[in-house]
């Protein structure tokens, strides 16, 4: 079959790999109809989250049809059409029977290598490195979904492709952003990043019932979609002073959350960029959390920081000293699919949540590279590229 | 006229230092072996999300087997987890000859996977691998990393 590889740092290329195959007796096979780019592969392409081998196959966020199935599948049919987690989970372990699901103890075949980097492995996520499973991506023809009864869900009629794909993560991440701040009727929410994931936390926080939702970022495209498909406001990094409007907007308290969507390549202040990007360079550190140092500072006291992007490992000028004495509440996860995907699809079904906007170039698997070229340097208005494996 | 030094030169402030920094190097690596033999010593520990009662019952059958395959120098010792957590097991190796703990902890990962979702997930092959010079420390991690890490 046809798949989009990971060569080497900044390298990718559509070849040809061996079909895969139901390895275990709780998986499927599913023909991919859609899989689109995510922020954290840029990551990957980057080279740094080291544990790629040169030839695995990316993606992970895909809707599709099931083609084939395990013998201890139950709750699929061959022929249904599924939107699948990003994140592998068994379903049975503590993590998973408590819906932490991106938490799962069974899922990451490698587990010595997150534990010994983080202390304890998280579960697996589909053609997400080495240090995630090892599992093979979704930009391909077909792909293996393991644990299918617990990772994959059957799309209602009522929602196309289009829609339902971004179900598999973005807005599932953005939905647990706005549910770990406990946004609801009253809150503030300042959202960092107006990428898919930071729409889809501000789309979430005004689906709980949040007063006010903000969302920051430096490119007007994506603050003019935004504004068009979610109630909410925006701000200019660039042009508006972001902490004045915020105070202003809360008569002095702040954002009571703050999510940052933007994750390990942010962009900060000029001298802030320097120092950040010569150590990353130097591996002197392997995150630049901009946003997330802009998250702390603007949070009002006692409330939440929420980190939805994605970070390696180490980090320097972390804002510790707020944190601790404003009283604040860090949280972050990766996306514990299983637990939002069906509500989120509900959503989807009586067109409370619209995400079709976000797939702003479709283009045919085969134009992969380009497809990521394009959605790193965000040329031509590009919020995702999304690849059609089939055409 | 030339004139010569009797004085002994000093030794120069570099050697200090380099000396200082062995000795240093030295005795984080002795604490380090004190402490991995302590670890050593420690039983292998994990916690499966089954009630006591009804693993118990399981491992009763199966706990033959599961030690000959992990090469575990049981018995496996059982407790009730506290809260919702299930129920620990802790297995000691055996002194002298027997599996080293890299396999103990692999077979005990494998076992926890059967306990709790009834199969065991296939390793990472490498099936789409083009080799590269830069993937060995990789390819070295992915071999170690069901024997390896913190359990």
């Amino acid at each position: 079959m046809r798949a989009l590889q990971w060569i080497g740092v900044n390298h990718l290329e559509v070849g040809t790999v061996p079909d895969p195959v139901i390895e275990h007796p709780q998986d499927a096979i599913v023909r991919v109809h859609r899989t689109v780019t995510c922020g954290s592969d840029l990551h990957l392409l980057a080279g740094y989250i080291p544990f790629m081998r040169s030839g695995d196959v990316i993606g992970h966020e895909f809707v599709g049809e099931i083609v084939e199935l395990g013998g201890e599948v139950r709750r699929h049919a061959v022929g249904d059409r599924v939107v699948v987690s990003s994140f592998v989970a068994c379903g049975r372990c503590w993590y998973c029977a408590h819906e932490l699901y991106s938490l799962c103890d069974n899922a990451n075949r490698n587990p010595a290598i997150t534990e010994n980097l983080w202390g304890a492995a998280p579960g697996g996520c589909l053609g997400y490195s080495h240090a995630m499973g090892g599992y093979a991506g979704s930009h391909a023809q077909y792909v293996r979904v393991p644990f299918a009864d617990v990772g994959a869900f059957r799309v209602p009629d009522e929602v196309d492709d289009a829609r339902a794909l971004f179900a598999s993560d973005s807005a599932a991440t953005g939905w647990m952003g706005a549910q770990l701040g406990e946004v609801g009727p009253g809150t503030t929410v300042a959202v960092w990043g107006a990428g898919a994931v930071g729409q889809m936390a501000a789309a979430a926080a005004d689906l709980r019932g949040a007063e006010h939702v903000v969302v920051i970022d430096r490119i007007d495209d994506r603050l003019d979609m935004v504004r068009t498909h979610v109630r909410c406001e925006t701000l200019n990094d660039r042009r508006d002073d972001v902490g004045a409007a915020l105070l202003e907007l809360t008569a002095g308290r702040g954002p009571d959350v703050c999510i940052e969507a933007v994750g390990m390549e942010a962009s900060g202040g000029p001298v802030e960029n320097v120092v950040d990007r010569v150590k990353h360079q130097l591996r002197l550190q392997t995150d630049r959390p901009a946003a997330v140092r802009r998250a702390i500072y603007h949070c009002r006291k006692g409330g939440t920081v929420v980190v939805l992007g994605v970070f390696a490992a180490l980090t320097d000028a972390f804002p510790l000293g707020a944190l601790m004495n404003k009283g604040l509440t860090l949280r972050g996860a990766q996306m514990h699919g299983p637990r939002y995907i069906p509500h989120l699809l509900d959503l989807m079904a009586r067109g409370d949540l619209v995400t079709e906007h976000l797939g702003t170039h479709v283009m045919p698997l085969e134009e992969g590279p380009e497809g990521y070229a394009m959605f790193k340097h965000k040329r031509d208005g590009c919020v995702r590229a999304v690849f059609l494996p089939e055409s | 006229m030339v004139s010569s030094s009797t004085a002994r030169p000093a030794a120069p402030a570099g050697a200090f230092w380099l000396l200082a920094g062995a000795a240093a190097a030295a005795a984080w690596w002795v604490r380090r072996r004190k402490q991995a033999r302590r670890a050593a010593a420690l039983p292998l520990a994990l916690t499966v999300h089954r009630p006591i009662t009804e693993l118990a019952d399981e491992l009763g059958q199966h706990e033959e087997q599961l030690l000959a395959d992990s090469g575990l120098d049981g018995p496996l010792e059982l407790a009730a987890a506290p809260g919702t957590f299930g129920t620990e097991i802790r297995v000691r190796l055996p002194e002298g000859d027997g599996p080293t703990r890299a396999q103990a902890r692999q077979s005990l990962r494998l076992a926890k996977q059967l306990l709790e979702t009834g199969s065991t997930m296939p390793p990472d092959r490498p099936v789409t691998r083009r080799r590269t010079v830069t993937s060995i420390p990789l390819e070295v991690a992915i071999r170690r990393a069901g024997k390896g890490g913190r359990l």
